[in-house]
């Protein structure tokens, strides 16, 4: 026969792993919203021309050898789309953003080909500091 | 890959020598590389993102600081990981290109990606 204070006792217990479950749950939810979390990529233009003199075709010759973007394509553009992807942290601090364009973007400078693929860095709240052809 | 492009110019900006470390290499070198006070020359290649500049006359005080911490990594076994060749190997291109650059009163350019 089960006695009104072994009930209490169930429901104090069962109300305890309600209360406990919870928390882990909303430990859970907490932690995957924070992993979740990414910036918005800022365009700066400190950032931006540091994009466009090293890896576009132009006279700066102390430039000559960087991966460079095909011409027919829009730099800002490119960096705009990396929103799309989710950013890697790099070992200091910042994100790199790894962007397959669908066409190719640029040229490769380890393997002198054209790639699609190309990398957006931008400091660990989102601002722009450098973009180019290929991978990180 | 990323690469920052270590280069001798000259005062029309063109290359007259130069050697590139990756992001793998400089990853491996800045992490065991320690303190700035240490090597405060190499330090300054801390920020793969960024350019770096040596003038003419630090280039000698590079060079030795080169030349130190790679006998250094060399003889120490504590100092074992798996890019420790290509350590190595930049650290003896960078002493080479420092000599050029010191023979032709130049500065030293760190060109980041």
């Amino acid at each position: 026969m089960i006695e009104i204070d072994d009930l209490l006792g169930s429901k104090a217990i069962a109300k305890g792993l309600v209360k406990a479950s919870s928390v882990a749950i909303t430990a859970v939810v907490v932690k995957q919203a924070t992993k979740e979390i990414k910036p918005i990529i800022k365009m700066t233009k400190d950032g931006l021309m540091h994009a466009i003199e090293r890896h576009t075709v132009n006279e700066l010759s102390q430039f000559v050898k960087k991966s460079k973007f095909l011409e027919n394509v829009n730099i800002p553009t490119l960096i705009q789309k990396a929103n799309q992807v989710n950013p890697v942290s790099q070992p200091n601090g910042r994100l790199a953003w790894v962007v397959d364009a669908g066409t190719n973007s640029g040229v490769d400078r380890v393997t002198n080909q054209p790639t699609q693929l190309y990398t957006v860095i931008t400091e660990s709240t989102g601002e722009l500091v450098t973009a180019f052809p290929g991978l990180p | 890959m990323a690469f920052l492009d270590i280069v001798i110019l000259d005062d029309k900006k063109n290359e007259i020598s130069s050697i590139a470390i990756d992001s793998q290499t400089h990853q491996d070198l800045i992490q065991i590389v320690g303190p700035a006070y240490k090597y405060p020359y190499i330090q300054r290649l801390q920020d793969f993102y960024k350019d770096a500049k040596f003038e003419s006359p630090e280039v000698e005080n590079l060079r030795r600081e080169l030349a130190q911490f790679r006998l250094v990594l060399d003889g120490a076994n504590s100092h074992s990981f798996e890019g420790k060749n290509n350590v190595i190997r930049f650290l003896k291109d960078f002493e080479k290109l420092c000599e050029k650059a010191q023979s032709l009163s130049l500065e030293i350019y760190c060109i980041s990606d």
